[in-house]
C-alpha cells in the first residue's frame, strides 16, 4: 500500500514541523500551509488522503475553510481531524457538525493523534460490532 | 377485525401526535408505528377471501415481521438516530408489505401502485401531516373506485386499503419528517453555538489557544528527541529528556486546571480520582523539586515501603499537593536542613493512607497550626514578613485533600520543624471487583451504584453534616452490604454543600431496589442522623456491564468497570459550588513555575551539551522547546495579569530596578533561541540610573512586545532599545522590527483582547492574543503609554514610555 499523505494546516511554524516529522517517522508523507487559502491550494495540488486542521488561522479561520472543502468535489470527501487549543467545551460539537471526523485538543499526546488518524483512514481492523458501539456511543454523547 | 385495527390506529394517531413534539421520543414512535404496519401485514397474510390462509410462507413472513417488530424494540436507543437504520427500517418494511399484498392475492395490483406512490409521496413532502392526509384520501378514494374497471361501487378490500395505506405512509411519513426535524435542530444548534463562540467563551478561547499552542510544539519537540527522530541520544541525556517530559506532562494538567478554574461559567476544580499509585507519584514530584532542594542545601528524602496499596485519587492533583508540601518544608528550612516524606495505611482508619512530609525548619507556633490551612493566612498580622505566600499553597492544598475526602493536618513545634499529614482513600474497587470477573475477563453481574446524599431543607440554609453522622452513615452502609461484593466506596467530596456517600454492589434491579429501601430504613431510625428538615436521600443506578471484549485485559476492564461508576458519581455530585475559584487561579502561578523552571533548566543543560554531544538536529529541536517554554511563562504571565485586571485585583508595586540588568536577562532569554534568518539586536546606552518603577510588570511588557515582534518577523531584524529622559523622569522603550507590518486604519484594534475571533476580516495581525492588551493595560497602569508606528509589508515600532524615578545615587 502506498504511503498516505496527511496535509497539515497550522499557523504556528514550529508546531507544524514538529507534527510533520512525527508523522513522517510514522509512515506517513506530509505537506504544510500555513493559512486557510493555501491550504486549500495545496490540498487541490496534494491530494491529501486526510486534513489535520488548526481552527485559529490567520486569514480564516478553521470553520470557513471546511465549509469551502465541502463544496470542492475533489476535496468534499476527504477527512478532516481537527487538531487545535480551542476549549473544547465550546469548540468540540460545531467542530464535529461543521463535518471534522474527530476533534482533538491541543497539545495532543502522539499516541492519540497517531491512533485518530489510524481510525479515521480505516487503517485500523475494527470489529463491526464495536464501529456499530462506537457510532452508537458517540451519538449519546 | 375491527378490534386489533381500532387499537392500531389509536397508537398510530398518538404516536402522530408525539413526533410533532421531540425528537427523543423517536424510539416510542417508531415501535408505535411499527406495531401499527405489523398489525396491518399480519390481516393482510393471514386473511385470504375472508378464510385464514393456509400458505405455509405467510406464516413465515407473519414470524419474519413479529420478529422485525420485537428487535426493533430491544435496540439501544441510539440507533434510532443512525440513518442506516431507518434505511433498514424502510427496505424491510417495503419487502414484507409488498409481500403480503401479493400473498393476499385480494387485492389487485392498483393497490400496489397506490402503495407505493404513498411512499413517494412520504420521500417528496417531508411533511407527517401533508403524507398522511394524501394517504387517507388515496386510501378512501380507492375504496370506492378501482382504476381496473373504473366503476364506483364498495370493494370487497376497502377497509383492508384503507388501514394498510394509512399505516405504510405514516411509517414512511414519519421518517421522513424525521430528517426533516433534525435538519432543523442541526441548523439551529450550529447557530447557537456559533453565537456562544463569539460571545461568552472569548476570553477562555484566547487563553486556551495561547497557553496550548506553545505546550503543544514543547510536546512535540520534546518527544522528537526521547524517540531519537532527531538522533541518539546517551542515557544520560535520555533521562533528563524524560524529567523535561514528566514536567510537560504536568504542566499540561495544571493548564487544563487553571482553564477549568478560569471558566467564568463553572469555575470549579476537575477532579477525577481513580485507582493510583503514591509511591510513583511521590518518587516523580521528589525528582522534579530535589533542584529546589539541593540549591538549597537541604537533604530531601523519601522512603515509600514497597507494596502500599494504591489510593483512589486524582494523580495531578496529589502531585500538586505534594509539590506544594515539598516546596512549602524547603521554604522554611535552612540550609543543612532535613525534609522526609513518608507514608503508610492510617492507623486510626485503614481505609485510608496517611501521607506525612516532615522538615527541620523553623517550626509554627500553636495558634498558628490551627489558622495555617486558612485562606490567605500569610496577610494576617501575627506572622512576620518572611511567611508570605504560605497561606494560598496549603489552602489550596487542603482543598484539595478534602475533595478527595481525606483531611490535612500539621504537627509542629517550634524551632524543632513540622510535619505535614494528610490522609488520602485507598483504592479497593479492583479488589473486590476480581471476584465477580470470569476467567475470560466479563463480568458476572451488573453492578450498582447507591448513593447516599443530602437532600437541603426547603428554603432554609442546608443542614451540616457533622463527623459523627458521617460516621455513622459510613457504618449503616457497611451494615448493609452484602459480604463478598461489597465495593464501599469513600465520600467522594466533602465540601461544601455535597457530602455524599456511595456504595458499589454486584446487585441486579430487584437486589438494589430491596437494599436501597434497607438502607433507607436505617437511615430513618439511627438517632444520630435525626435533622429537622431535610434530611437524606438514597438514590441508585445500575452499571450494565461494558460490551464484551474477551481481548480486554483485566485492568481494563476493571478501569473501564471504575469510569462507569465515576461517571455516575460525578452526576450526582450537586452543584451547590458556583463560585469562582480565584484563589486557585492564583494558586496556579506558584505551582506552575515549578514544572516551567525544570523544562527550561533542563533543556538548558541539555543544548550547553553540559551531558553529552548533540547533532544540529538536536540542537535546533531544543533550540524551539526553550523558546516556546518563554513563550509559554510570557502566556501563562498574561492569563494571570489578564485574570487579575479582570477582577480589579491588578496592583503597582514599586522596586529599585537596575533597567541594565533587566535587559541583560531579556538577552538571556532571546539569547540563542531564535530562528536563524531573524536578527535580534540591542540598543541602549552604556549606563542608566536605577529606577523606581514595577520590575515584574515591566518585564512582561517587553517580553510581549518582542514575542510579538518576532511572532510577526520571518526574517530580518528586531531592534529592542532603551533610553532614559531626565526631564520628564521616564524611560523610553523601543522595538522595532522589519516584519509585515500592520494597515494604519488596523491600529487602534490591536490592543483589544479578543481582536483574533472576526473571522471575516483578513487581517495579518490577527492571532496576537492577549500578549498586546497586557502591554497597553500594563503600560496605563504603571502611568506610561504606548504608540505605534507601522507601514505594512515594512515593519512596525512599538514606543512604550513609562515614568520612572531614578535613584539618586552618590
Amino acid at each position: 500500500m502506498s504511503r498516505k499523505k496527511i496535509l497539515i494546516v497550522e499557523d504556528d511554524r514550529d508546531i507544524a514541523m514538529g507534527l510533520s516529522v512525527r508523522l513522517r517517522a510514522n509512515g506517513y508523507d506530509t505537506a504544510r500551509a500555513s493559512d486557510a487559502h493555501s491550504g486549500i491550494e495545496v490540498a487541490l495540488n496534494e491530494n491529501p488522503d486526510l486534513i489535520l486542521l488548526d481552527l485559529g488561522l490567520p486569514d480564516d479561520n478553521g470553520f470557513v475553510m471546511m465549509k469551502r472543502i465541502e463544496n470542492i468535489p475533489s476535496l468534499s470527501s476527504v477527512p478532516i481531524i481537527v487538531l487545535t487549543g480551542r476549549p473544547q467545551e465550546v469548540y468540540k460539537e460545531a467542530t464535529v457538525l461543521a463535518g471534522a471526523k474527530k476533534y482533538l485538543q491541543k497539545p495532543a499526546e502522539n499516541e492519540e493523534l497517531l491512533a485518530a488518524i489510524r481510525e479515521v483512514l480505516w487503517l485500523d481492523p475494527v470489529p463491526v460490532t464495536e464501529t456499530f458501539l462506537s457510532l452508537g456511543r458517540r451519538r449519546e454523547e | 377485525m375491527t378490534f386489533p385495527f381500532a387499537i392500531a390506529s389509536f397508537d398510530a394517531v398518538r404516536s402522530f401526535r408525539m413526533s410533532f413534539d421531540v425528537l427523543a421520543d423517536k424510539k416510542k414512535n417508531t415501535i408505535g408505528v411499527q406495531w401499527f404496519v405489523t398489525i396491518a401485514i399480519a390481516y393482510l397474510l393471514l386473511f385470504r377471501n375472508g378464510e385464514v390462509s393456509q400458505n405455509p410462507l405467510a406464516y413465515f413472513l407473519l414470524a419474519l415481521a413479529l420478529a422485525s417488530a420485537i428487535i426493533i424494540q430491544r435496540l439501544p436507543e441510539s440507533a434510532f438516530n443512525r440513518p442506516v437504520f431507518c434505511q433498514a427500517l424502510m427496505i424491510i418494511d417495503t419487502v414484507l408489505m409488498s409481500a403480503a399484498i401479493y400473498l393476499n392475492n385480494e387485492s389487485s395490483w392498483d393497490l400496489l401502485l397506490i402503495f407505493f406512490f404513498g411512499i413517494l409521496i412520504a420521500a417528496i413532502a417531508e411533511n407527517l401531516l401533508q403524507v398522511v392526509l394524501t394517504a387517507f384520501l388515496l386510501g378512501l378514494t380507492s375504496v370506492f373506485i378501482s382504476p381496473a374497471d373504473l366503476e364506483f361501487r364498495l370493494r370487497p378490500d376497502g377497509l383492508l386499503r384503507v388501514s394498510l395505506l394509512f399505516g405504510a405512509s405514516i411509517l414512511y411519513g414519519y421518517l421522513a419528517e424525521q430528517v426533516k426535524v433534525e435538519k432543523r435542530m442541526k441548523a439551529d444548534l450550529e447557530k447557537t453555538l456559533r453565537q456562544r463562540l463569539v460571545t461568552k467563551d472569548q476570553f477562555l478561547s484566547h487563553v486556551s489557544h495561547e497557553l496550548r499552542s506553545p505546550l503543544t510544539a514543547i510536546y512535540q519537540f520534546v518527544t522528537i528527541l526521547i524517540d531519537g527522530l532527531a538522533g541518539d541520544l546517551n542515557p544520560e541525556q535520555q533521562e533528563y529528556l524524560s524529567i523535561v517530559l514528566r514536567n510537560v506532562t504536568q504542566l499540561h494538567n495544571m493548564i487544563t486546571d487553571l482553564l477549568e478554574a478560569t471558566r467564568a461559567e463553572t469555575g470549579k476544580l476537575a477532579f477525577e480520582p481513580r485507582c493510583a499509585s503514591l509511591g510513583r507519584l511521590a518518587s516523580e514530584v521528589l525528582e522534579t523539586t530535589l533542584p529546589t532542594a539541593v540549591a538549597k542545601g537541604v537533604s530531601l528524602t523519601g522512603d515509600a515501603p514497597t507494596g502500599l496499596p494504591f489510593v483512589f485519587a486524582d494523580p495531578a492533583r496529589i502531585k500538586q499537593i505534594l509539590t506544594n508540601l515539598i516546596e512549602n518544608a524547603i521554604k522554611f528550612t535552612p540550609a543543612k536542613g532535613q525534609i522526609t516524606l513518608r507514608s503508610q495505611i492510617d492507623n486510626q482508619d485503614p481505609d485510608f493512607l496517611r501521607i506525612a512530609v516532615a522538615d527541620s525548619g523553623c517550626g509554627i507556633s500553636p495558634e498558628g497550626t490551627k489558622k495555617i490551612f486558612d485562606r490567605l493566612f500569610q496577610e494576617t498580622e501575627t506572622i512576620d514578613s518572611n511567611r508570605q505566600g504560605v497561606g494560598l499553597g496549603l489552602y489550596i492544598c487542603k482543598e484539595l485533600v478534602n475533595l478527595h475526602g481525606g483531611k490535612i493536618w500539621v504537627e509542629s513545634e517550634l524551632g524543632k520543624g513540622s510535619t505535614f499529614y494528610f490522609t488520602l482513600p485507598l483504592f479497593s474497587l479492583s479488589k473486590i471487583l476480581y471476584p465477580v470477573i470470569t476467567d475470560d475477563n466479563r463480568l458476572k453481574t451488573n453492578i450498582a451504584l447507591i448513593t447516599v446524599g443530602r437532600i437541603p431543607a426547603n428554603g432554609s440554609s442546608p443542614w451540616r453534616m457533622t463527623d459523627t453522622m458521617r460516621r455513622e452513615i459510613r457504618k449503616i452502609l457497611q451494615g448493609c452490604s452484602l459480604p463478598d461484593t461489597r465495593l464501599l466506596l469513600p465520600s467522594v467530596t466533602d465540601r461544601g454543600e455535597s457530602d455524599v456517600f456511595y456504595l458499589v454492589e454486584c446487585l441486579d434491579q430487584q437486589g438494589v431496589n430491596l437494599t436501597a429501601q434497607h438502607i433507607e430504613e436505617q437511615l430513618r431510625h439511627s438517632k444520630a442522623l435525626q435533622v429537622p428538615d431535610g434530611g437524606l436521600a438514597v438514590s441508585y443506578s445500575i452499571v450494565s456491564a461494558p460490551s464484551e471484549r474477551p481481548n480486554l485485559s483485566l485492568e481494563r476492564l476493571v478501569d473501564e468497570v471504575a469510569t462507569t461508576i465515576r461517571g455516575q458519581m460525578l452526576l450526582t455530585v450537586s452543584d451547590g459550588e458556583n463560585e469562582k475559584d480565584q484563589t486557585y487561579v492564583a494558586g496556579m502561578s506558584h505551582g506552575i513555575k515549578t514544572p516551567l523552571n525544570v523544562v527550561l533548566g533542563y533543556s538548558g543543560m541539555l543544548r550547553d551539551k553540559l551531558l553529552g554531544d548533540l547533532n544540529p538536529t538536536q540542537e535546533e529541536a531544543l533550540d524551539k522547546v526553550i523558546a516556546h517554554t518563554n513563550d509559554l511563562i510570557v502566556a501563562f504571565d498574561n492569563v494571570l495579569e489578564a485574570q487579575k485586571i479582570k477582577d480589579k485585583t491588578v496592583s503597582v508595586e514599586n522596586h529599585e530596578l537596575n533597567v541594565l540588568e533587566l535587559l541583560e536577562e531579556l538577552k538571556m532569554n532571546y539569547g540563542t533561541t531564535q530562528n536563524r534568518a531573524l536578527f535580534l539586536t540591542w540598543d541602549q546606552p552604556a549606563e542608566l540610573p536605577i529606577m523606581v518603577t514595577d520590575a515584574a510588570k515591566l518585564r512582561l511588557i517587553l517580553r510581549n512586545l518582542l514575542n510579538n515582534a518576532i511572532k510577526f518577523t520571518e526574517k530580518g531584524r528586531v531592534q529592542v532599545s532603551a533610553q532614559f529622559n531626565a526631564k520628564s523622569q521616564s524611560l523610553e522603550f523601543k522595538v522595532t522590527d522589519t516584519g509585515i507590518g500592520i494597515a494604519k486604519e488596523a491600529i487602534p484594534g490591536i490592543f483589544h483582547r479578543f481582536l483574533q475571533l472576526q473571522p471575516s476580516q483578513i487581517n495579518p495581525m490577527t492571532g496576537m492574543g492577549l500578549g498586546l492588551y497586557i502591554v497597553k493595560t500594563l503600560t496605563h497602569l504603571l502611568g506610561g503609554n504606548v504608540v505605534v508606528e507601522s507601514e505594512p509589508g515594512k515593519g512596525s515600532a512599538f514606543i512604550v514610555t513609562v515614568p520612572a524615578h531614578a535613584v539618586a545615587t552618590n
